[in-house]
């Protein structure tokens, strides 16, 4: 199935013994990703559980990102990675009590990107994240009823508002292309290029002039350097300079993103998931 | 434009552009002649296999001369000189930009080739993707410590 049709199944909204406010119901092909875009956008704070077969997980979002996640017996990003791994299941308030310490640090872009990467990376026939089918049942995953999430419930609303149905990438490009979109969510990048393999420029952001020549000459150098290595498959290049670093990898095949930035670790998801 | 020149693409010393290693004892760029780079060299070099998926490093000198290396044997002395001067082409490049190295990665289908920066040179290892990287780094670090005591002994001897 190409893209999703976020339509809500209207089932009458409230179980009979459903004691708490608000209504139940269906969201078909939402997917995760959807709704942490939501959440985050909202700068909801609350959590979120997920039910997929016979396990769940816990979503918790504050300041537009998400603070913690738990799955069974991961923590942290691990568990975030988890959980957008699942593809059928249910979403809905979760009373998991609230986390004393974040275990989640990297930005939601950053684990989507990441989650989206690992998926092609370990399954390649795997559906986009924007494929994925949820069952979104208000409060169902939970036994204690809570208090309504208005915050949801406005995500869920929008959830369900007809999209013009996506177009799904060629397998030939994978998502690594969205690291380019990416890097705009980045504050720390200060200029950034994307280039071919003849050194032509396609994109560029920033005063990026300087880059782009470092970059195609740093790119020559990968090739000999890996020549007389034995190496082949320049994946990318990274270096911490005195004041601001540089990063140079493969955005998708044939072409290529150089950045410089005031923090490398931020654009590491970008071409090194899982780094 | 870019401002480096086509001068820059070959080693300048960094002494003499006024780079961050300026200034310290071993800014002069240790040129040591085969019998004195070879065995301690290599041994403080060996060092970095300690670190799980190191396949081998090699140092070299700011001028662009190879002091030593702990490479397998497939990497000749003409291979190993060839990626010296790489290696000091890269830094100069990255100097005429204003962007002074500190340490850098070139990344792979299979090993990744870490470089870093000493006063007396920079080290470049070979070492499988795997490897931990704040392990190399701290042993990269170390090495270069000894290295520049070797170096620096070497020197007054």
């Amino acid at each position: 199935m190409s893209g999703f049709d976020a339509r809500v199944e209207a089932r009458s909204s409230r179980e009979p013994n459903d004691p708490g406010e608000g209504f139940a119901g269906q969201l078909r092909c939402a997917s995760l990703a959807d709704l942490i875009q939501l959440q985050c956008g909202n700068r909801t704070r609350g959590a979120v559980s997920v039910r997929s077969e016979d396990r769940d997980g816990h979503l918790f979002f504050a300041d537009g990102q998400i603070v913690h996640a738990f799955t069974g017996h991961l923590v942290g990003e691990d568990a975030v990675y988890e959980i957008l791994n699942w593809t059928t299941g249910t979403f809905g308030h979760s009373n998991a009590p609230w986390p004393s310490d974040a275990s989640v640090s990297s930005s939601w872009q950053q684990l989507l990107l990441c989650a989206a990467q690992k998926r092609d990376e370990e399954q390649p026939g795997f559906p986009g994240a924007s494929t994925s089918r949820l069952m979104a049942v208000k409060r169902a995953l939970s036994s204690t009823p809570g208090p309504p999430s208005g915050k949801l419930m406005e995500a869920e609303a929008t959830v369900s508002l007809p999209r013009p149905p996506r177009k799904r990438a060629p397998v030939a490009t994978p998502t690594r292309e969205r690291a380019w979109v990416a890097l705009a969510a980045i504050d720390s990048v200060k200029a950034a290029a994307r280039f071919d393999d003849k050194g032509n420029l396609l994109e560029v952001r920033g005063d990026a002039e300087e880059l782009i020549a470092l970059a195609a000459y740093v790119r020559r150098l990968a090739d000999v350097m890996g020549d007389g290595l034995g190496q082949t498959g320049f994946r990318s290049f990274e270096c911490r300079c005195a004041t601001t670093d540089l990063v140079l990898f493969v955005d998708a095949p044939g072409s290529y993103v150089v950045a410089e930035t005031t923090a490398l670790n931020e654009l590491r998801p970008l071409y090194r998931p899982g780094a | 434009m870019p401002k480096w020149k086509i001068k820059d693409l070959f080693w300048v010393s960094p002494a003499s552009e006024g780079s961050e290693s300026a200034g310290t004892a071993l800014d002069v760029d240790v040129v040591l002649d085969e019998s004195t780079r070879a065995p301690q060299v290599d041994q403080v070099l060996s060092m970095l296999r300690d670190v799980e998926g190191v396949v081998g490093s090699i140092a070299i000198a700011n001028a662009g001369d190879v002091i030593g290396s702990d490479l397998p044997r497939m990497f000749d002395s003409v291979a190993m000189e060839t990626l010296a001067m790489r290696l000091s082409q890269l830094r100069a490049a990255l100097a005429s930009a204003d962007k002074p190295l500190k340490t850098a990665a070139f990344r792979y289908e299979n090993h990744a080739l870490y470089i870093s920066q000493l006063n007396c040179g920079l080290i470049g290892v070979l070492a499988e993707l795997r490897t931990r990287e704040p392990a190399l780094e701290m042993a990269a670090r170390l090495v270069g410590q000894r290295l520049e005591a070797t170096l620096e002994r070497a020197s007054r001897a």
